[in-house]
Formats: C-alpha cells, sequence, structure tokens
C-alpha cells in the first residue's frame, strides 16, 4: 500500500515537472515565414488585343450510313405499310372493366380460388392492405366484399402504429362482430412479442368500433374475423 | 497486475458480446406514427328518376334536382367519402347515356345512390338504393316519404342511412348547430341544421347573448346573457323558446360546458374576486369549486367520459391549456408549443384536444394535440379562427373566422380540410355543434 501510494506521487511528481519543463519551449516556438519580399503595386502594361483570326467552318464528317441491325425491334415505322394502315385508325380501346366479383360459395372448388377455407376475397385485402391473408370464420360472408373494404379501412385508419423497426412485424388478431356492427370481442391471436404494438392493434379495432352493419340478407348474428397486423419497413 | 489483466479481459469479452447481441436482435424503437395512405371512400349519386305514372310537374322536378343536391353535398362533406362527380367528357368519349354501375366505376366510385321518387298527394317519397360498384351488388335500401315542405330531410335522412351501412356510425345530417349573431347592439343566438339552412333565432331580448352549448338530450341549449345586467347562466328550451335563468353569482359566470351525462356543468364563476372553475347542477348550484389559484382559468371542456376537465390558465403568464380530474385533483399543464393556447375541446374519441393557438405571425389559428401536449398541429392558416368545437362523430370542427367577412362560422374536417362557409351573413361567433338525437 505505502509503496503504492510512494510510486502514485512519484509519478504524478514526474508528470507535473514534465509539464513546466517542457512549457519554455512552446512559447519559444516560432513561425518560419521565410525571406520577406516587398512588393510595390504598379499599373499593368496595355495589351493591344490581337485581330481575332477568320474563324473556319468546322468540317463535319458525314454520318455513316448504319448498316441495319440484326436485333428484331417491334417498331411500326419499321414494319410494311400496309401493316401501318392497319394500326394507326384503330380507336383507342376502352379501359379494361374490372373483373365482376363472383360470389365464392363454401362449397364452391377452393382449390380454383387459390384460398383457404375463409380466407377474405383478395380483392378486399390486396393492393397494399397491411391486411392481406385475414380470414374470416364464416366463409360464407365472403360474398359482402364491400363489408371488407369499409371494416378494413376503418381499422386502417383507426391504426397508429407505435414501432418503427428495421425488420417486419406482425401481430394476428381475432375479433368479433355482431349484426349492428358492434364488435363484442378483440383479442391478440398470435402476438408480434412487441407488447407496444400488439396494444396499437387492439386499440385501433376498438377505434374503428362500431363496423358497418352485417347484411340484412346475411343470417348468421355474429362473424368471427382473424386479422393480421402487419409493418415492413420500408 | 493479474487483476488488472482479468478485468480488462472480462470488459472486452462482455463489449464482444453485447455487439454481437445487437446484430441477432431487431433494432426497435418507439415512435408515434400515423397512418397516412388513408383513402375516402369515392360514392356517386345518380340523378334522381321519376317513377310515377304522369309526368313530374315543374315544380317536382325542382324538388327532386334539389334533394339529390342534399345528398350529393351531405356525402361529399362526411369525412370518410368522397363525391364522384359525372364527368361529362368521359360520357360523350364514350357516348354514354345512361350510366350503369360499370359506368360508375370506371368514373373511380366504390359506391352509387340509385334514387327514385314520387309524389303521391301532398308527400313527397323516395327510394333509395346503394350499390357496390366492384361486385355489382345491391347492398341495402330504403324509402323515405314526406310531407313536399320537408325534402331537405329526406334527403339528410337518405344520407344518414347510407352513412350507417357503411361506417355503422349515426350520421349527422340531421343535427343542428346553435351560433351567436350580433344584431346592431345585441348579440342573439341563433339555430340552423348542420349546413346552415333552416336558421331560425333562438332568442330576442335585445341583450348579449354568448357562449351557448347544448345539453345532452337537444331540448335545451344553455347560454350566458347580459340580460339582467351581470353575465349569469340561462337556458332556453329549444321547443317552446322559453328561457329560465340557471344561475346567477355575484361578479359573472362564463363558459358553461354541460357534462357528457347533461348532469352537471363546468363554468366559470368570479364571485371570490377571480376567474376559477366550478360544477353546478343543473339547478345552478355549486357541487365543488375545481380551481384555486389566483391566476385566471377559463374555457373548461369534459373529456367524452366525463372523467377529466381540460381548461385554459394563465398561472405560468400566458393562457395555456390544463387537464384536470373532474374533481379538481392532478392539474397538470399539456401545451408547450405555441405562447398561447385558449378555448380547448374535448375531441369525442378523447384522444385530442382542439383548441385556439397564437401563432408567431400573432394570428388566432385552430390547433390540436393529443391529451399529452404532443403531435401538435395547426389546422387553419389564414385569417383569425376561434371558438373550435367538435361535431357529434367528431369528424369534424365548427369554428369560428373572419377570413372572409367580419365574422362567420366555418367547417372542416378533423384534419383540417374540406371547408365549408356555413353562415354568410357576417357578425357570427361562438357556435356549438348540438348532439346526434
Amino acid at each position: 500500500m505505502k509503496r503504492d501510494l510512494l510510486l502514485s506521487i512519484l509519478l504524478h511528481v514526474c508528470v507535473i515537472a514534465a509539464t513546466f519543463v517542457t512549457s519554455p519551449f512552446e512559447t519559444s516556438r516560432q513561425v518560419d515565414y521565410g525571406e520577406t519580399i516587398r512588393v510595390s503595386l504598379s499599373a499593368m502594361p496595355q495589351f493591344s488585343a490581337p485581330e481575332p483570326e477568320p474563324v473556319t467552318p468546322l468540317e463535319i464528317p458525314q454520318a455513316l450510313e448504319e448498316e441495319p441491325m440484326d436485333i428484331p425491334i417491334d417498331d411500326p415505322a419499321s414494319k410494311p405499310e400496309a401493316e401501318i394502315e392497319k394500326s394507326v385508325p384503330e380507336p383507342k380501346p376502352e379501359p379494361k372493366p374490372k373483373k365482376p366479383y363472383q360470389p365464392q360459395t363454401p362449397e364452391g372448388d377452393q382449390s380454383q380460388a387459390g384460398a383457404a377455407e375463409g380466407e377474405i376475397e383478395a380483392s378486399s385485402t390486396s393492393g397494399g392492405s397491411p391486411f392481406a391473408g385475414a380470414i374470416v370464420d364464416n366463409a360464407s360472408f365472403n360474398k359482402y366484399p364491400y363489408w371488407y373494404d369499409q371494416a378494413f379501412n376503418k381499422i386502417l385508419r383507426s391504426w397508429n402504429n407505435p414501432v418503427v423497426s428495421d425488420g417486419a412485424i406482425v401481430c394476428v388478431v381475432y375479433f368479433q362482430v355482431i349484426k349492428s356492427g358492434r364488435m363484442i370481442e378483440s383479442r391478440v391471436e398470435k402476438s408480434s412479442s412487441i407488447p407496444a404494438f400488439d396494444d396499437a392493434c387492439i386499440a385501433a379495432l376498438k377505434r374503428a368500433d362500431p363496423f358497418p352493419p352485417l347484411p340484412r340478407d346475411f343470417r348468421e348474428e355474429i362473424i368471427g374475423i382473424t386479422l393480421p397486423f402487419k409493418y415492413e419497413p420500408r | 497486475m493479474k487483476k488488472y489483466f482479468l478485468m480488462i479481459l472480462l470488459l472486452l469479452l462482455l463489449t464482444l458480446s453485447l455487439q454481437a447481441q445487437d446484430r441477432d436482435v431487431r433494432n426497435v424503437f418507439f415512435d408515434t406514427l400515423r397512418t397516412s395512405d388513408f383513402q375516402p371512400t369515392p360514392i356517386g349519386v345518380d340523378d334522381m328518376k321519376f317513377i310515377g305514372t304522369s309526368t313530374p310537374s315543374h315544380e317536382d322536378s325542382v324538388l327532386m334536382l334539389y334533394t339529390t343536391r342534399i345528398i350529393q353535398r351531405d356525402l361529399d362533406f362526411y369525412a370518410d367519402f368522397e363525391l364522384v362527380q359525372i364527368d361529362s367528357f368521359y360520357l360523350r368519349t364514350y357516348e354514354i347515356t345512361v350510366l350503369d354501375l360499370l359506368g360508375w366505376m370506371r368514373l373511380g366510385a366504390n359506391y352509387v345512390v340509385k334514387l327514385e321518387t314520387e309524389f303521391p298527394g301532398r308527400n313527397m317519397k323516395v327510394k333509395w338504393r346503394l350499390y357496390h360498384t366492384v361486385s355489382s351488388q345491391q347492398i341495402d335500401r330504403g324509402e323515405f316519404e314526406y310531407n313536399r315542405a320537408f325534402w331537405r330531410e329526406i334527403g339528410h335522412d337518405i344520407a344518414n342511412e347510407i352513412v350507417h351501412t357503411l361506417t355503422g356510425e349515426k350520421g349527422i345530417f340531421r343535427t343542428k348547430i346553435v351560433y351567436m349573431r350580433r344584431l346592431s347592439q345585441a348579440k342573439e343566438l341563433f339555430m340552423a341544421d348542420y349546413d346552415g339552412a333552416n336558421e331560425h333565432q333562438l332568442t330576442e331580448n335585445g341583450s348579449i347573448n354568448i357562449s351557448p352549448c347544448f345539453d345532452p338530450n337537444q331540448e335545451l341549449v344553455y347560454f350566458i346573457s347580459y340580460m339582467e345586467g351581470d353575465p349569469q347562466l340561462y337556458k332556453v328550451e329549444i321547443n317552446s323558446g322559453v328561457i329560465t335563468k340557471v344561475a346567477g353569482y355575484p361578479g359573472m359566470v362564463a363558459a358553461p360546458a354541460v357534462s357528457p351525462d347533461g348532469k352537471r356543468i363546468a363554468c366559470v364563476l368570479t364571485k371570490d374576486g377571480n376567474s376559477e372553475i366550478y360544477v353546478l347542477d343543473t339547478e345552478g348550484r355549486i357541487i365543488k369549486r375545481l380551481t384555486r389559484t389566483r391566476a385566471i382559468e377559463t374555457a373548461p371542456t369534459w373529456s367524452p367520459d366525463g372523467r377529466y376537465i381540460a381548461f385554459s390558465s394563465d398561472r405560468t403568464g400566458a393562457p395555456q391549456i390544463y387537464i384536470m380530474d373532474a374533481d379538481g385533483l392532478d392539474q397538470h399543464r399539456v401545451t408547450y408549443n405555441g405562447i398561447w393556447n385558449d378555448s380547448p375541446i374535448w375531441s369525442r374519441r378523447g384522444d385530442r384536444l382542439t383548441f385556439v393557438s397564437r401563432t408567431k405571425y400573432r394570428r388566432f389559428d385552430i390547433a390540436s394535440a393529443d391529451t399529452s401536449g404532443h403531435d401538435f398541429r395547426i389546422l387553419t392558416e389564414m385569417a383569425m379562427n376561434e371558438n373550435p368545437h367538435f361535431s357529434p362523430d367528431g369528424k369534424h370542427i365548427i369554428f369560428s373566422s373572419n377570413r372572409l367577412s367580419a365574422g362567420d362560422i366555418y367547417t372542416m374536417d378533423i384534419s383540417g380540410r374540406n371547408r365549408r362557409r356555413i353562415t354568410t351573413t357576417g357578425d357570427c361567433s361562438n357556435p356549438y355543434w348540438g348532439p346526434v338525437k
């Protein structure tokens, strides 16, 4: 202990001494600017501008005639005259109408639809919707795609995502809606492992409540929807 | 010496392991993001068709046109919808004479309202059908039959039904607004439909009547009047027009706000020499004094659940927004943006406050923030804008502004868009939007 103390004091003394010893050299340090040169300013002599030389036009070499390339190009100008006449007067085609919705019956060919039983029609959940892949308990409810459009729009508007992540986050929730459009149950089916994100999903459902009333000709009193909330980093 | 080496080695290992963990765990941090890619639902309203046996008279044709316009204006006003206009260029180009569902879909409408009418006797009967254009599916239908004089009500009721079918919420198109208008030296209260139509005068006492607010049942309007000298609290029955004094205290009574259950009234009393917030019952008796400072406390507003009251106070110098429990406890400041924030109103969802904020340009603007004071947004950007109040569905704000006159009533979405001028006479202020019946 005593030895360590002495060693520490000795080191401190050395540092302080070194500081004092080197300080005089610091002040004497001067910048060497080299030889001083005195300069006197005087007017510049007048120069007469030289006569401009006659400009001779540049000789542009003739472009070499391009040889037709072997690559076939789908250019109407390169087509024979008869073909062009055909294509010019053709009226602008009307915009293609969207394929009308075909009600999907529970007995229908599921493999043809490419969706699992109860999976909500793609047109209602795709197109950048964060709710793609939603599943409804009662598959016959898929006859009413407007309901999903409206309900998911409300949820989307009510959703305040509290999380930013560099990886994708998914929380799957389940909720039930009765005939009047009131939500009677909501729960996290599969957690995202981020409590704030899960809470935000449930809060969005509660804020979106009430949902549009179930269609009059839909006989069931209640529907249950499994809805994935997805966050993907941009 | 060995100890030091061991410690340094341990520190190095710990740092390396933490770095390795960082690479494995997703980098998650918390922020408040609002989904901005919400688009209002495009909806079209087809022209009304006559289905009677004879041809409609000129008067009937005008009624049909006006009723259709009412439905179109209502749906266009609603924040969740966007009215699709009939594009005449498109119709001419494709020689379309009848707009079917496919045509509406090409115009961009997701939904179409089809209307048919007939005129049995002195009545007007309108049948409506709502279609989903994408699935060519009829979603809902209904009919209304009123006396012809109530053609506006038919239009509003149809629009309300459409809103309910598509959103599950009650439409606001049959709601009333009440506001103050200056008539020479007097300031009288007026009531009108939400769109400014059917205006009628509520008070005619030649005095100053200000700060109106509805009770939740839409049967009474509470207001402050100078009819007996000092400003005191009164109420007027909407149907009969009978005015009754509710509370009279020394000094003045100001800024009444009825609680969501309609059983309590928060207001400002100066009976002790300073402006303080009290809670009264509907008979005007004091239930509790909520504030007790030397500053000026005013403009109380209830949270939708009736558990909290927001108010403005200049206890720190300039007016700022504060929140307290309904019993006056836990008072804390909310706004720190802006040097002057006043007249708070609680949103129907309860998650935001809207208030008047004086900006750096010395202008009064309508601003909004969440109840913790974050996410501060200015919603208006010209002239003086004051007295904000929410619509019953919480999607619109009514306010007064002198942008085009000496003061008129305007409405806008809560995002600040879709502004409409409701009154055009000038000298109007203090608007309050009544509840849905």
